[in-house]
């Protein structure tokens, strides 16, 4: 019956997105909590039962075999990111609804439900789909979704921001079916078992190799795009500043995320470990990792704006993921996985903070009005705190099992003397910014703040943000306290992708 | 050379396509023109992945009498779902067009995000 699951979780947040259409948008916010709360439920199920037997399953829709029916797999991982994303997307919904409300138009209420509905529907088919073309197709449904929530704020500067994101991912998808075409016209394969076996046999008689590297390249490029790897992460910034920080959290949370998955099945399944570790690629992957620990970090230092600074760091803490996918051994993939477990987490949190933070100074996020925030909203400080130092790498929190772990699997593999130096670098360049922002929030209040504060007191801020923000706090440190058993989680889920 | 060109000519001419929509929807500064650029560049896409499903000498994949060889459906059927999504895609690309349009009187990419900054402050 468990094995019915993960459709299910596919398919309920799409009829719960035609139902928030369909009835007054009052009950658009209830619907979707309710549903993604089942999704959320459906996922863990699976993840337990899937962990407990140590098992795989390959799942058969209508019950067609493989070369004309579709297929759904997941193991592990795939179980432990759709309970982690469904629980992200439940907690920013929850706990942001009040900053909803005050920056999206009631009248458009139910569209952004309907599209966060979308979002994570295509979200969990890609981490779920055994299937390159559907993975594509679900690929542009979160890209739609994704940029509409952008853009649900209708300001001028989240309207151009969604515009260029769009641009930017639908180059992104252009090269990722480019390289499908490609795929399919040597392999004659769409399933990931199919192209595996052909891709194996390609390379083990060494025929096709240019069309190979040319189309793991253009996938490789399509892939970064989406996901903001270095030199293709132009449109994050603005993207993720402007829209609603619910959304931004969402976005930084788990969608460049989900991309990350699928670059990481496709490396274990279809072209293979031994052959992606063999490319010139992974290398040029592990480099522009690298540039963006460093980019990333310099320009978060320079910004005026809280927002604009998680955004860079953003980008930053992406480079890791994109290092250790370059190192390529297993204990770096599923190190790799840890630190995007750890920043899909702490990144929501601080974004969620931030939304708490901004309530409390008049919803402005530049640092000269969040001067001593702390005072104003102290759950949402603390939330900051912990986020702020997991993502730096104070132990025992999760950030710096991420960074731990990825040392440790880069230290045996010959890229160590590159990643370890950069890894220390970047903690401190991530202090460098992170304690000047709490120096900020912390630092004593203006007089005229204290004013326009007592002018408006009474406003009690609602209740649901601090709730879901201590649920953040406790699930960050507890995380970081049960770092070993996740990590054996998720070894479990890379090794059963082969 | 000439033969290989002449057994390739909708590849080649799929990826001149690619180029044209690429440079346009990268280097023109005018909203309307990126997107038309972004069409072209999935209409070199499409085509590159027909080229592929197309056999020479074969018919329309449906089943008739005395027919021996036909065209691979397959990726004719992948062109549909991407026309749908490249619809549905630029649908919403012209929406926000549209908002920005009447937002701010300009097309310009950068004369946007000058105006842009501008009302920010």
């Amino acid at each position: 019956m468990v094995e019915n699951f993960p459709f299910f979780s596919i398919f309920l947040p799409i009829f719960a997105a035609i139902f928030c259409m369909l009835w007054h948008e009052r009950y658009a916010w209830h619907f979707t909590l309710g549903s993604t709360a089942i999704t959320l439920l459906l996922s863990l199920a699976t993840l337990n039962y899937i962990y407990s037997n140590a098992l795989s399953v390959t799942y058969l829709m209508g019950h067609f075999p493989a070369p004309f029916g579709n297929e759904i797999r997941f193991g592990a991982l795939e179980a432990f990111m759709a309970s982690l994303f469904s629980g992200i997307s439940l907690l920013t919904m929850w706990g942001g609804t009040a900053t909803v409300r005050c920056d999206i138009h009631p009248s458009k209420l139910r569209f952004y439900y309907l599209m966060e509905n979308l979002l994570l529907a295509g979200l969990l088919a890609i981490i779920y789909s055994n299937d390159i073309f559907t993975t594509f197709v679900f690929i542009e449904i979160a890209t739609i979704a994704a940029c509409s929530l952008v853009s649900a704020g209708e300001n001028g500067r989240s309207l151009l921001a969604s515009f260029v994101y769009l641009a930017m991912s639908l180059l992104g998808s252009g090269l990722l079916l480019l390289a499908i075409s490609i795929l399919y016209s040597i392999t004659g394969h769409l399933l990931f078992a199919g192209l595996a076996e052909s891709i194996a046999s390609l390379v083990a008689t060494g025929s096709y190799t240019l069309p190979l590297a040319v189309l793991s390249a253009l996938t490789i490029a399509g892939l970064s795009i989406k996901s903001a790897i270095f030199p293709f992460h132009g449109w994050l910034p603005e993207a993720y500043s402007s829209a609603t920080t619910p959304t931004s959290a969402l976005l930084a949370g788990i969608v460049t995320k989900t991309y990350l998955v699928f670059l990481l099945k496709l490396i274990c399944r279809v072209f293979g470990r031994a052959y992606w570790a063999s490319m010139l690629l992974s290398r040029i992957f592990l480099a522009c990792g690298v540039m963006a620990i460093l980019y990333g970090s310099l320009q978060a230092m320079r910004q005026r704006d809280l927002k604009q600074t998680l955004s860079y760091a953003s980008i930053s803490q992406i480079g890791y993921i994109s290092v250790a996918l370059g190192v390529g051994t297993i204990p770096a993939l599923v190190a790799a996985c840890f630190q995007m477990v750890s920043h899909a987490l702490s990144k929501s949190m601080l974004f969620m903070a931030t939304a708490g933070l901004a309530e409390a100074s008049q919803g402005e996020t530049s640092y000269k009005t969040l001067r001593g925030a702390a005072r104003r909203n102290p759950v949402a400080a603390a939330a900051f705190v912990v986020g702020a130092l997991s993502l730096v790498g104070i132990p025992p929190l999760p950030g710096f099992m991420a960074k731990l772990y990825l040392a440790q699997s880069a230290l045996a593999s010959p890229e160590g003397w590159l990643v370890v130096p950069v890894i220390l670098l970047g903690t401190v360049l991530g202090a460098m910014y992170y304690l000047p922002a709490l120096a900020t929030l912390f630092g004593s209040d203006t007089a005229a703040w204290s004013d326009r504060e007592s002018a408006e007191g009474d406003k009690s801020p609602p209740a649901l943000l601090p709730a879901s923000l201590g649920v953040f706090i406790s699930l960050t440190v507890l995380l970081g306290f049960f770092a070993p058993q996740v990590w054996q989680i998720l070894e479990q889920g890379i090794i059963n992708l082969h | 050379m000439w033969l290989y060109l002449r057994e390739n000519y909708y590849q080649i001419t799929a990826m001149f396509l690619f180029g044209i929509g690429l440079s346009a929807l990268l280097l023109d500064r005018n909203l309307v023109k990126k997107l038309i650029g972004l069409n072209i560049c999935n209409s070199g896409i499409y085509l590159f992945l027909a080229a592929q499903g197309y056999i020479r000498g074969g018919a329309v994949p449906i089943v008739a009498d005395g027919v021996q060889l036909y065209i691979n459906p397959v990726p004719t059927g992948l062109i549909l779902t991407g026309i749908v999504i490249s619809v549905s895609v630029t649908a919403f690309a012209l929406a926000l067009v549209v908002r920005l349009y009447k937002r701010y009187q300009t097309l310009d990419i950068d004369e946007l995000s000058k105006l842009v900054v501008k009302e920010g402050m």
